[in-house]
């Protein structure tokens, strides 16, 4: 049995969120009768953790705790308007659109509590355990439901606000060709090291060793599930899946989950990353994206370690033993060809 | 359309009247999880259907070395009941966990290419199968028993009630090989028995799975090893035959030109695996 | 087509529902008798997500013809949470974050559950191997798979089975 092992790295430099004709997400923020707040999106949380940094960001500009913080992202025919979960932009469209509408909605707060405590609102401030003091005035408080109650049964005030996470459309320069495509830009560095059985074609990713630059990270557990989850995701597309196996063919494609290839639990390489915090201009307490770039980078670090290793570079995926069997025959005939007769015009080339 | 009824008999002869009355309109069913898929995927649409669960056939009985399995046997039965490595390797290698509870070794003999790796350890091991018709009752060699592509050696009003193993002499080695982790489609399944006199090789059975219609056996290569040691060149001749001889399927995992690959590097390495290993008489 | 009443025992409790010939379990306990936790995944066995166990063994309950289910314990995920408060495995999954869009999860514990029955102190190979036949998109398994450690942890009185 031969097995060879080779090293293999990608950059990239991945964009957070669109262009589009305009990249708007709307949220919508108003408290209930007891003191809690609820955020209303259409931006979809479909397991990256969305509504629980959205509940995060909302909890902190509204100066409350994360427990009173209600994510609604029930419907998108009715919630207020969001481009989409893609481009890696949820956190920061969504996380910028919930701060406005929490500005908004604070200010309001401290206005109905200004009134109950007979201050000025500027001269209060919200402690984030669910009470508003008056600065300089330790034994004046009110808490953040006793506001509510007050502004829904007393004063006869919403509390509520609206906001947006916007990025105007940007228009090429005919001159320059110059646009801003996107709203900030994450980066990493991936490195893969991998076992390829030149026998069989079979490629084992040994490890995964990774550097994230990804702005402030507003949970660090839902960034590492990207990152891990990311990674095998990678992997999964560099060796196992396709729709397509033979395509151009389209023949034999796989028709249940039996004859689907993907990498099971025991394939999961060791994985290992550091995150490096470099705050984006733009995003919500400089927040960049995470989400699609964990999966990306790992599937050209994984082609490029297979180059390292067997010589042969291939530029297909996914990279199926199947693949790096022909490859290296092909290398081993086109080697073993008669070299072709160079230089004939007498070249000096060197 | 939808599946008029579902039968679930309690006696083998309440069984083979179903099977005799209605014939091929009448599909069965042991442990499910080829019939399901199929009918969920409405790949299928039987009209009746009869489920064989309750025939009492999970049975496992030995006498004299011989072993006789019931049809309805689940694999993870074959793991409880049976401490041969052989056999135990091969159940284990049939599907994942919760699809061992469910699927039987007489389905498995019913699953198409390139699954079947169960019945390819007994096909290694020239197993028998029964068979029971309303006024019949046969056995039939395995080799027989799979007449070609979808097609087996048994008649519409007939089942499958048990599989009869016998003494299992000799060396046996069993491999199987998948694109990802299991539970997954075999590339290859390699099952060998083989009895060797002083380093000769007497008899031996190759069988294998992803190289044919259904289980195969390699006659071939078995040809060139009998009569030889298990030396490298006879070894490299009967891989290539194997090679040669297969007619693997094609599917989303691999190419019959990947099997074809595949046969000829896992039935060399099973053989060499066997080479060194000691003797048994 | 004739619907016909059968009695199954789920959860403990013995309830009566029609089912139509050959209706999947899984069909039954999701549709018909609420226990939500039973996913709809791909029908054919391949995902793991409809796992419950019957007398004890996971099987997909997709493969499963409801009637074929009559006079076994039937176990879903609604089967082993407590009235109040989570099960050892359910609390390691949500501290290790073994989850994200959550589909496979119900079946994934319970095969989880059904190996620590059997297996109290399984290695890490053995959770693998265990749950093999379930699919998760998400994750990558590797937390999945540090959870089920830390429940076993847990369960056999060792403390950790937080984060
Ligand atoms: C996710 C998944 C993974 C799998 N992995 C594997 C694998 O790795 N290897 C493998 O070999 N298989 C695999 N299988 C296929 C299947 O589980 C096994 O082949 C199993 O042994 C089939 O047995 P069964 O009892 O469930 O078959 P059933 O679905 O009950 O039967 C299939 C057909 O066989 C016929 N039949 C069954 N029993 C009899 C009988 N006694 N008499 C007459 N006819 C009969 C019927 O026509 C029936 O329709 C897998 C299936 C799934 C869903």
């Amino acid at each position: 049995m031969s097995k060879r092992r080779g090293t293999g790295l990608a950059t990239v430099n991945y964009p957070t969120g669109m262009n589009l004709g305009g990249d708007p997400t709307q949220a919508l923020i108003h408290s209930t009768t007891t003191g809690n707040f609820v955020v209303t999106l259409s931006s979809t949380d479909l397991g990256q953790g969305l509504k629980t940094a959205m509940a995060q960001i909302a909890a902190d500009a509204m100066g409350v705790p994360v427990d009173n913080i209600i994510v609604d992202t029930g419907d998108t025919d009715t919630g207020p308007h969001c481009m989409g979960t893609f481009a890696s932009r949820g956190t920061h469209r969504a996380g910028n659109a919930v701060i406005d509408a929490a500005d908004e909605a604070r200010d309001v707060l401290m206005e109905v509590a200004a009134e109950e405590l007979e201050a000025a609102p500027s001269d209060l401030e919200p402690d984030g355990d669910g009470n508003i003091h008056v600065l300089g005035a330790p034994d004046r408080s009110i808490s953040v439901m006793d506001a509510a109650m007050a502004a829904h049964f007393e004063q006869g005030r919403t509390i509520s606000g609206r906001g947006i996470g916007f990025k105007p459309k940007s228009d090429v320069d005919p001159e320059t060709g110059e646009m801003d495509p996107d709203s900030t830009e994450a980066h990493a560095t991936v490195v893969t090291e991998v076992e390829v059985d030149t026998e069989t074609g079979e490629v084992d990713v040994l490890t995964v060793k990774a550097v994230y630059e990804i702005g402030q990270m507003v949970n660090p557990a839902l960034v590492d599930g990207q990152i891990i989850g990311g990674a095998w995701m990678g992997m999964a597309h560099a060796l196992y899946e396709t729709t397509d196996p033979y395509y151009p063919d389209i023949d034999h494609k796989p028709g249940s989950f039996g004859e689907y290839s993907l990498p099971g639990p025991s394939e999961v390489p060791d994985i290992e990353y550091e995150v490096l915090e470099i705050p984006s201009q733009t995003g919500p307490y400089g927040v960049k994206g995470i989400g699609e770039m964990s999966a990306t980078p790992p599937i050209p670090a994984i082609v490029n370690a297979i180059k390292d290793a067997i010589g042969v570079q291939i530029t297909e995926i996914p990279v199926t033993p199947e693949v790096v069997l022909r490859a290296l025959e092909d290398e081993k005939e086109s080697s073993e060809e008669p070299p072709v007769a160079e230089n004939r015009d007498g070249g000096d080339e060197p | 359309m939808t599946i008029e009824a579902y039968y679930r008999p309690e006696t083998l002869e309440e069984a083979l009247d179903l099977s005799a009355e209605y014939r091929s309109s009448l599909d069965i069913i042991s442990g499910g999880t080829i019939a399901m898929p199929a009918i969920n995927e409405g790949k299928t649409f039987p009209a009746r259907v009869m489920d064989i669960r309750d025939l009492d056939l999970d049975f496992v009985e030995s006498s004299n070395g011989e072993r006789t399995l019931g049809a309805t046997l689940t694999l993870t039965g074959v793991l409880e009941k049976i401490d041969e490595p052989f056999l135990r390797d091969a159940a284990r290698h049939t599907g994942g966990w919760s699809i061992r509870n469910m699927g039987t070794v007489g389905g498995n003999l019913f699953s198409p290419p390139p699954l079947g790796d169960f019945a390819v350890a007994l096909l290694a091991l020239d197993a028998e199968i029964e068979v029971q018709q309303r006024d019949e009752q046969r056995w039939i060699s395995l080799s027989e028993f799979y007449a070609g592509p979808k097609s087996t050696a048994i008649e519409a009003d007939e089942l499958v009630t048990a599989v009869r193993l016998p003494p299992i002499d000799g060396d046996t080695t069993y491999t199987k090989y998948t694109r990802s982790q299991e539970p997954a489609r075999a590339i290859v399944t390699v099952a060998v028995n083989l009895e060797r006199q002083d380093g000769v090789v007497e008899t031996v059975r190759i069988a294998l799975n992803g190289a044919g219609p259904h289980p195969v056996r390699m006659h071939e290569a078995e040809d060139i090893l009998e009569g030889e040691r298990l030396e490298r060149d006879a070894i490299e001749r009967a891989a290539e035959a194997a090679a040669e001889g297969a007619d693997p399927p094609e599917d989303a995992i691999a190419s019959a030109w990947y099997r074809r690959k595949m046969i000829r590097h896992h039935l060399s390495n099973a053989l060499c695996e066997l080479r060194n290993q000691e003797e048994t008489k | 087509m004739s619907g016909k009443i059968v009695e199954l025992t789920v959860n403990g409790r013995t309830v009566e529902e029609i089912v139509d010939p050959m209706e999947p379990l899984q069909s039954v306990l999701r549709n018909k008798l609420g226990n939500m936790a039973t996913k709809t995944g791909c029908k054919q066995g391949g995902c793991g997500s409809c796992t419950v166990l019957v007398d004890g063994e996971p099987i997909v309950s997709c493969l499963l013809p409801a009637e074929a289910a009559v006079g076994t314990e039937i176990t879903t995920l609604e089967g082993i949470t407590p009235d109040d408060g989570l099960a050892p495995v359910q609390e390691a999954f949500r501290d290790h974050f073994a989850m994200q869009c959550g589909y496979c999860t119900p079946g994934m514990i319970m095969t989880a559950e059904a190996l620590l029955e059997r297996n109290p102190d399984p290695s890490r190979a053995e959770i693998e191997d265990a749950i093999s036949g379930n699919v998760c998109r998400c994750t990558g398994y590797d937390p999945i798979v540090d959870a089920i450690e830390a429940a076993s942890e847990s369960m056999n009185g060792q403390g950790d089975d937080g984060a």
